[in-house]
Formats: C-alpha cells, structure tokens, sequence
C-alpha cells in the first residue's frame, strides 16, 4: 500500500497547525484560526486522497474513513491542547507561577489575579458568544440545545465508566 | 481490515480500562489509562504475528493502524478527563436545561455552580498531583510544574493564544 496514503493525516495536521498559527498571529481570532486549521488540515488530507485516486490507487471507502478518522482524531488531539491554553485554570495558574518564580505567589495573590467570579463570567460570556444561553429579566435561559447532547453523552459515559454512585463533585 | 484491527484494539483497551475501575478506580487515572492503552498493543501485537504467521506484512498498512490507535486513544484519554471532572461550562448549561421553561435566577446559578472556592480545590489538587509545592503560604512550582508550564507557555506564544483559564 502506498506510503503518502499512510502519511496523509499527518501532512493534513502539520498542514492544520501552520494555518492556524499563522491565521491566529496575523488576525488574533482564535477560534476562528481553529476552525480554519481544521478545515484546511480535511482539505489537504481529502485532497491527497483524490490525487492518488487520479494516479490509478485504488481507494476503498475503508480507506477514505480510516483517514479522515486519523486526521480527525489527531486534530483534535491539537484543538484539545490549545483549547487547555485558552480555558484550564490549572494552565492559568502555572503559567502566572512561572513569572513569579523565585517568590512564589499567596492564594489570595492568585485569586485576585483571577477571581472565581471573573472564571464563571468568562464561561457565561463564552456560552452567551455562541447563542447557547439567554439572559431576559435577569435570569438565564437555554437559547440553544447544541450542547444538550455532550451533556448527555458525557452523564452517560460517566455513569457507564464510574458507576452510578459516583460524585462528580468531590472529583473537581 | 485496518478499521477492525484498530478497533478490536481500542475495544479490548476500553474494557481492560472499564473492569479495571469497576474493581478499584486508580488515584492517578490518566497514568493508568496511557498504561492500559499503550501496553496492551505491546504485549497483543506479537502474540498475533506469533498465532497468524503473517508474511504479506505492510508496513504502510502498520503504520496507519499504529496511527488510527493511537490517535483514537489519546482522543479517548482527553475526552476521559472530561468524564471524570464534570466542565464548568457544561455544569452551566445543564443547570440552567434542568430549570427548563422556568429559567435560572442569575445570583442562584453562580451560588449552585459554587465557584468561592475554586482556586483552593485546583491548587490543593495541583499540589496531590506534583504540580505545586506550597512553603511558607506560598505557592511555587514544582520541577514537573515548571516543565509543564514551559511547555504551554510557548505553546501558547508559538500559536498566538492568550492567558486563558
């Protein structure tokens, strides 16, 4: 079998990641440069599928699955470790640790320089910026219900892996 | 084939991984999980070479059956995190689904969701897991601490992200 339709995925991600630093420096739109990272990485990925269809490969649909899969799955690898950059506390709090090297910080230093309030209004922020939520007469409504299915495939996923007396909460 | 190959795989790692947590869920899971998803094709692989005396042996095939798994389990490994520690966002968006027609009241949310004391539940966390050492009320990172934060530090500079959190 042949060595690029093996190797596609990853010219599809590194193809994934130039596109997205690069949108991401010159634009500063975030999330928009993911999304156009992801989408040049299917591209490409897609692109090279066809061409060695044109070439006389011979392409099963299997074939077609198992590498947008990789790319997919790999790709989300990536979007998984920037989006750790952008959302996870534990990430925020070393990396402010790491410019007070030396003399260390309090807990109150740290939570001033980000306040659990400050946390839970970017959240509410980001779910009112993609329309999942609506505030009227000051109380928050569903506007949305993409994400009512993560929400219940990871409840479901939880019960099925950490059984059902499982507390969620003690495990923050 | 390939889909099979990598997908028998993936299964038997995700049952070894179910029984395993049913019997006792392990303090440092994520360790766990990469064990349990990279060891298991060690020790199965040559076993089955071994059983099937495979001869017509590709290995561009291989290497996009090594590169299925391994993808598919990090994505399973990342998403797991997810499972075990409920995201505030969807913690969020389910309490507000639960209130249904009758909507959430703002202050009550931010009382449910609870977030006082958040930063004390993720340093204490950090600290269990080797990530922080506290001195003198004073919190520092750890040698594992400093590596991590490197990386994403430059991570972060290199694709042009913010401060996050």
């Amino acid at each position: 079998m042949h060595w690029l339709l093996a190797l596609a995925p990853l010219f599809a991600l590194t193809f994934n990641v130039i596109v997205q630093t690069l949108f991401a420096h010159s634009t500063h739109l975030i999330n928009r440069s993911i999304m156009f990272g992801l989408m040049a990485g299917l591209v490409i990925n897609i692109a090279i599928l066809a061409s060695l269809s044109q070439q006389g490969v011979t392409l099963s649909w299997a074939d077609y699955i198992v590498s947008i899969l990789t790319y997919l799955s790999l790709a989300f690898c990536f979007f998984a470790f920037l989006n750790l950059n952008l959302t996870s506390l534990r990430i925020r709090i070393m990396r402010e640790l790491r410019f007070a090297e030396g003399t260390g910080m309090t807990s109150a230093e740290l939570a001033q320089l980000y306040s659990p309030s400050e946390m839970y209004l970017r959240r509410i922020e980001r779910l009112v910026q993609t329309q999942q939520i609506v505030n009227r007469d000051n109380k928050w409504f569903i506007q949305s219900r993409k994400l009512l299915p993560l929400v219940v495939v990871s409840k479901a996923l939880r019960k099925l892996i950490m059984g059902s007396n499982y507390d969620v909460e003690q495990n923050k | 084939m390939i889909l099979l190959f990598a997908a028998c795989g993936l299964l038997a790692a995700f049952t070894i991984h179910l029984l395993w947590w049913r019997i006792k869920r392990p303090a440092q899971a994520t360790v766990v999980l990469i064990f349990i998803f990279f060891a298991l094709p060690l020790i199965i692989v040559p076993i089955l070479f071994y059983i099937f005396q495979w001869q017509d042996f590709y290995y561009a095939d291989a290497t996009r059956i090594v590169l299925l798994y391994i993808s598919c389990a990090f994505v399973y490994i990342i998403l797991y995190s997810a499972i075990a520690m409920q995201s505030p966002t969807l913690a969020i968006f389910d309490a507000i689904l639960q209130k249904n027609e009758k909507g959430y009241e703002s202050e009550a949310l931010k009382q449910f969701i609870g977030v006082d004391d958040e930063i004390d539940k993720r340093l204490q966390s950090m600290q269990q897991g080797g990530w922080l050492d506290y001195l003198h009320s004073k919190w520092t990172l750890s040698i594992k601490g400093k590596r991590m934060a490197a990386v994403f530090e430059y991570g972060a500079r290199f694709f042009g992200l913010g401060k996050g959190g």
